[in-house]
């Protein structure tokens, strides 16, 4: 944590299109574990990334309907958290405190935000006209700070903590990237980029590879100064 | 790494490897305890040394050969390794599983041995399987003179419950756990009426979050091959390591309050009074940054 | 039908885990792989002389390399010819990361093999060696999605996810965390979903 990236703020954890029902991931904000899925009635939640019962990595879970399952001995959680089954004792009502610590979540603009203490404002919306058109999720192998540092410098504006709007030339016409940075850890950051769908909504599969290409390019850029400051 | 001061731990006999193991020198250079060692056959005798700076042998510590494995200690304990009397029967095939290594503490290692309600799903189709996932009432007491845990009449439901079985079966189990690294399971014998068939683990603690963990199995069982016999076990087992690698925190937690419990968790909450009770502190969550230490 | 299997191996997973998919029976031959070394006697050498597994034998002929495996049985039992197609472009790609699935990839498991079994491997090597290889495959898969693709090559599983897919999983065994990588995970979920999927010690079903 730092004033740029703040103690009370939102930050990205992925694609909102990257997590469909039923899909669970592991995520790293300021090197605390925590996990995100969606249920099957489309809700995203955010959770710390360990069951109450054992210690047992939730991430290794599975979605069961609206409910999240622990896989070391099957406990069901319900979209508030709380236990509502436990096999080994399939007729008891699971006490009220048997819940996982839960983080403010929300799928905003084309990305899942999660709450690092308690922000003042909501998540951030899509800061460009259009709709967002995710495009892809790249982890970098570098500190947050430093992967701020080379974004910041292509950016036009910092929306909100940790997240940049661009401008890039896709063949002939001006296109706008959106890209946020989940400070993961010491030494680890994600970047999520967000584009805008093209009014007709045509070539949004070349505009996300051409996307992709310029994130990869990024993200080795970034590692590629990184290793040159560590050596030096 | 160094060498604990917690000397309930160092105060174990300890397993450190099969005597084959130890006979082919694939075992010369181990740890226990935080403790760099070297064990080796000098002849039919164990030996075992603490490793100097140099790499040389040190300090030498008493070791002995005890069901085909070679035990030491790092201080001096007051009983012998656990007294297994089925050994002497005819008839019994020992299979010796192999040494695996395990990143986590060895009191989590022995309280995933001890628990039945993740069989159906760790071990999905062969301990266990939704929905039959209730876990009755069992015993938990602990024996005297010895100090040792035993929970009985322990029952589940297991699709397949040996190498040797066919079908589905009510297992049914005792658990013994003689110290705080070794732990014993008695089931019911698929192939001789009213036998027990042994399978154990010598949890070898080499730090606080990692282990070598010796598996044996004592069984009547005329017809599986010894790959058979081996490969079951080492399915199990290996399907726990991959949960054991991922709890947190490494340590275990030894208050209450720290992990909540269901009834089904009687012998873990059995476990963690008697490590309390004993001092134990090597392996534990002790709320700071050297417990969690990898 | 008959393979030459151990339980622990991601090598001969890959095997076990095709002949579900693609529905067809066999005899297993449990090999003492560890700790009883099995696959280096002289008996076995003469089944397959570079002492490895999983070997496949299937009436006069004897195979071993899963890769190798994999091509055969797709060949001779795939009637839709989806595992393996005929298109020569897909048999390239296809050819590209079972190349890569024999060789890159398996720097997982040589991790797998120092962190569980003892062996003796340079881990930090390996494991960086692993990662670099699961960012090639994430960065492909990634725009492989983006094309509205959901496997390695082509329109279907084939071989190649099958070839790919254990050690990609099993990364965890070895010290080789997942999370960085998304489309890999993503992938991992669609394989676990094919019919007939199987798992082995250290994959979970879902």
């Amino acid at each position: 944590m730092s004033d740029e990236f703040p103690d009370n703020a939102w930050y990205a954890v992925g694609g909102s299109d990257a997590l469909a029902s039923g899909d669970v991931i592991p995520v790293h904000l300021f090197g605390e574990e925590r996990v995100a899925w969606r249920g099957d009635d489309g809700q995203s939640h955010v959770w710390q990334n360990r069951c109450v019962h054992r210690g047992m990595r939730l991430q290794y879970g599975f979605v069961d309907g609206d409910r999240l399952a622990c896989r070391y001995h099957g406990w069901r959680f319900g979209g508030d958290a709380r236990c509502e089954v436990i096999p080994a004792h399939p007729h008891m009502t699971p006490p009220d405190d048997y819940c996982i610590p839960a983080f403010q979540s929300a799928d905003q603009g084309g990305l899942i935000w999660t709450a690092a203490g308690t922000p003042d404002e909501p998540p951030p919306e899509f800061p460009a006209g259009g709709e967002p058109l995710f495009c892809r999720t790249a982890a970098v192998s570098a500190s947050p700070a430093a992967t701020r540092q080379y974004v910041c410098r292509l950016a036009t504006q910092e929306v909100a903590p940790g997240y940049f709007l661009m401008t890039n030339t896709y063949e002939t016409s001006e296109l706008t990237l959106a890209v946020a940075i989940q400070p993961s850890g010491k030494d680890c950051a994600q970047l999520h980029v967000v584009s805008a769908i093209t009014t007709d909504g045509t070539g949004t599969q070349a505009l996300r590879l051409y996307a992709s290409a310029w994130t990869r390019r990024i993200r080795n850029a970034i590692e590629e100064q990184n290793r040159k400051e560590v050596v030096a | 790494m160094t060498r604990t001061t917690d000397s309930v731990a160092l105060n174990e006999w300890q397993a450190v490897g099969t005597v084959e193991e130890i006979a082919s020198g694939k075992r010369r250079n181990t740890r226990l305890l935080g403790q760099d060692i070297i064990v080796e056959l000098d002849g039919d005798r164990p030996r075992m040394f603490e490793t100097n700076a140099d790499g040389g042998m040190g300090t030498e510590h008493p070791a002995q050969i005890h069901y085909g494995h070679v035990w030491t200690t790092l201080g001096s304990p007051e009983k012998p390794p656990l007294d297994m009397p089925e050994f002497q029967e005819e008839g019994r095939r020992l299979v010796k599983v192999g040494a695996v290594t395990v990143r986590a503490s060895a009191l989590r290692i022995v309280e995933n041995f001890l628990d039945m309600s993740h069989f159906p799903y760790v071990h999905t189709g062969i301990l266990g399987e939704e929905p039959v996932t209730e876990v009755n009432d069992y015993k938990i007491e602990i024996r005297e003179p010895e100090d040792e845990i035993w929970t009985t009449d322990c029952s589940f439901f297991q699709p397949q419950a040996a190498a040797s079985a066919d079908d589905g079966q009510i297992s049914e189990y005792m658990y013994r756990v003689s110290s705080p690294f070794v732990t014993v399971l008695y089931k019911t014998c698929p192939v001789v009426d009213g036998a027990w068939d042994l399978v154990g683990i010598f949890v070898q603690p080499k730090d606080e979050a990692e282990c070598d963990v010796h598996t044996f199995m004592l069984v009547f069982d005329d017809t599986s091959t010894m790959a058979d016999l081996v490969h079951f076990q080492q399915e199990i087992f290996l399907q726990d390591r991959s949960i054991l690698e991922n709890q947190i925190p490494p340590g275990l937690p030894l208050d209450p309050k720290d992990e909540m419990a269901i009834k089904a968790d009687g012998s873990s909450m059995m476990y963690r009074r008697w490590l309390r009770k004993k001092g134990l502190t090597f392996g534990t969550y002790r709320g700071s940054e050297s417990s969690q230490a990898a | 039908m008959r393979l030459y299997d151990y339980i622990l191996s991601g090598s001969c997973y890959k095997v076990r885990l095709f002949l579900s998919m693609i529905g067809k029976d066999y005899e297993t031959v449990p090999v003492d792989y560890y700790p009883g070394g099995e696959h280096k006697t002289p008996e076995f050498l003469e089944i397959n002389p570079l002492g490895q597994i999983p070997v496949l034998t299937d009436e006069e002929l004897t195979l071993r390399d899963a890769q190798a495996i994999l091509v055969y049985l797709a060949g001779k039992y795939d009637a839709d010819r989806t595992w393996y197609p005929e298109d020569p472009r897909l048999q390239g790609e296809i050819a590209m990361w079972l190349s890569f699935a024999g060789g890159e990839i398996m720097n997982s498991s040589a991790a797998r093999l120092h962190d569980m079994l003892f062996y003796d491997f340079d881990i930090d090597k390996v494991r960086a060696a692993a990662h670099a290889a699961f960012r090639v495959l994430d960065d492909h898969l990634t725009d492989r999605e983006i094309l509205g693709r959901h496997w390695i090559v082509g329109e279907n599983p084939t071989v190649a996810d099958i070839a790919c897919f254990p050690y990609v999983a099993l990364s965890g065994d070895g010290g080789i965390s997942l999370d960085d990588y998304h489309a890999i995970r993503r992938w991992i979920s669609r394989v676990k979903r094919i019919p007939g999927f199987i798992v082995m010690p250290g994959i979970h079903a879902n």
